[in-house]
């Protein structure tokens, strides 16, 4: 088990971070937060790439900077940016990243072509990686945070820039790793990790605003989510008394998904999406 | 009152708990380092993206050499010329070196992904200061005998010379990388020693072979001896902290 102990992080006066507290049991972990709400530092003390001013991490009751290499050989990471050398071939990288993490030489290439047949990049696994889309970049990056077969995972904005071909692929790939092992995924567009994720982890204000299921969120919201069509005219005067989760134009009037305020007689409750719960929660 | 000892079993759990949550990990010497990191790692794998940096160094090394020593053949009194030159002149292959593999690291594109493998960014840069450092002293022992031998000279007290000023060096860069929390930092301190040390020596070179001239052979091997006892033993700090690097 991970176990964030009321970590805070401060960068000089700047406070990041403050009084976390949260545990990773194995399953897939959303961490959902808007940009610059403290998600890639979080990540980034998770993987001991920084550590918390206050606070410890701890894996199975033991520090995670006291285990050293010990933690590192349990982790697997996929940064926000995904760092490679262009004139390598994936399976160079692979090979090269596999003996960094300590992996027995004599295994690495079995690894490494099951890797790349796993992120469906075999057939190009002899071609230079600068001649790469994003997405098959990013398919290499999740090969390489599976390489020693991680206890804990932890990708960072896995999805950015990635097509809507790519990202379906990209969470059948999570969905099938989530067994055994803990998956952090942290990201601020919410289909990622709808389908994929067991527990969902709010951050707001440098703090935990919310954690649970994805169904508890949603069913938190019910009752609260409401639709409606108005002529466009009414929208201005609509949008001052209700939160507007989101806009729908149909010709002369506006199809409504919205929250608070008194309820319109025309309005008609609507079923909440995990999309309704983050804008509820960041509006 | 009735006292009532733990079972057996009981202290056998104690025992392995305490185990557990306090691993006992052997420090790493030296040896013990340079050993593991080149039988699990290979310096292929270790050097991996420097290639380029030492080829680099070398050419620039090489010029600056041939280029100094050309100069230094018409000079009027060569001994003097030269045991300045190469005073000033040692440290600059082992700066390049360092300052181009750290920043070619620091501004690599896998640098995250590499923090957290077994074997960091931290680990491969403790392994390439041994090495570049032991190459930098093979590379300017060669070009101080390589220039007696050309300006017929006397080799030994240039050799002791070139040798001691790359000691004195080495000792600052270890210390500076120790001591200051930026790479960065530790580089500007470093630069500002060698480019200085350079910009003295063509200032007042008078100063310089006079003070050169004052330390005996036997000094020279002496603070030699004393620099390198100081260089092993900060280096083998800065193994340890690479191991066990914590603070950011």
């Amino acid at each position: 088990m991970l176990k964030v102990c009321d970590v805070t992080k401060r960068y000089g006066r700047f406070t990041v971070l403050e009084h976390i507290d949260l545990e990773f049991t194995p399953g897939v972990y959303g961490l959902l937060a808007p940009n610059g709400a403290g998600k890639t530092t979080l990540m980034k003390m998770l993987t001991t790439l920084a550590f918390p001013t206050e606070g410890e991490i701890r894996y199975d009751g033991v520090e995670i900077g006291a285990m050293n290499a010990a933690y590192r050989d349990l982790l697997g990471y996929l940064p926000q940016q995904m760092g490679y050398y262009p004139n390598q071939t994936p399976a160079q990288f692979l090979s090269y990243l596999a003996v960094l993490k300590g992996m027995e030489k004599g295994s690495i290439p079995a690894r490494v072509e099951e890797l790349l047949d796993l992120v469906g990049l075999s057939d190009v696994k002899r071609k230079r990686m600068k001649t790469f889309s994003g997405g098959m970049i990013q398919r290499v990056g999740i090969a390489q945070a599976l390489l020693n077969d991680p206890k804990v995972l932890i990708l960072d904005e896995p999805t950015a820039g990635l097509d809507p071909n790519e990202r379906v692929r990209f969470r059948n790939i999570i969905a099938g790793l989530s067994k055994d092992r803990i998956v952090i995924l942290s990201t601020h567009i919410v289909s990622d990790v709808e389908s994929v994720a067991n527990q969902l982890v709010f951050l707001k204000d440098h703090r935990v605003a919310g954690e649970g299921s994805p169904e508890s969120f949603c069913r938190d919201l019910r009752g609260k989510i409401f639709e409606i069509t108005l002529p466009d005219t009414e929208l201005p005067q609509f949008e001052q008394a209700h939160a507007v989760l989101s806009i729908r134009q149909e010709h002369n009037r506006v199809h409504l998904r919205f929250t608070g305020g008194s309820l319109p007689a025309e309005a008609v409750p609507a079923e909440p999406s995990l999309e309704d719960v983050f804008l509820v929660f960041y509006r | 009152m009735t006292i009532r000892y733990p079972s057996e079993e009981q202290i056998r759990a104690s025992v392995r708990e305490i185990c557990e949550q306090a691993p006992l990990t052997k420090r790493p010497t030296i040896r013990s380092f340079l050993r593991d990191m080149s039988r699990n790692l290979g310096l292929r794998q270790i050097f991996a993206g420097t290639w380029d940096v030492i080829a680099i160094c070398c050419t620039l090394f090489a010029v600056v050499g041939v280029v100094g020593a050309m100069e230094l053949q018409t000079s009027v009194d060569p001994q003097q010329q030269v045991s300045v030159f190469l005073f000033a002149f040692s440290p600059v292959f082992l700066f390049l070196l360092f300052s181009l593999s750290v920043w070619k690291e620091a501004e690599g594109p896998a640098w995250p992904i590499k923090m957290t493998c077994r074997y960091t960014v931290r680990h491969l840069m403790a392994f390439r200061v041994f090495c570049i450092t032991c190459l930098s002293f093979a590379t300017v022992g060669f070009y101080t005998l390589v220039l007696s031998c050309v300006l017929r000279l006397q080799g030994l007290p240039l050799l002791c010379v070139s040798l001691s000023s790359l000691f004195l060096y080495s000792l600052i860069q270890i210390q500076a990388a120790l001591s200051l929390r930026s790479n960065w930092a530790a580089c500007g301190l470093l630069a500002l020693w060698v480019f200085g040390n350079c910009a003295a020596a063509q200032l007042w070179p008078r100063f310089y072979w006079e003070l050169l001239q004052a330390v005996p052979a036997l000094a020279w091997v002496a603070v030699d001896a004393l620099l390198a006892g100081m260089f092993c033993n900060r280096y083998g700090i800065y193994v340890r902290r690479a191991c066990y690097a914590e603070s950011m």
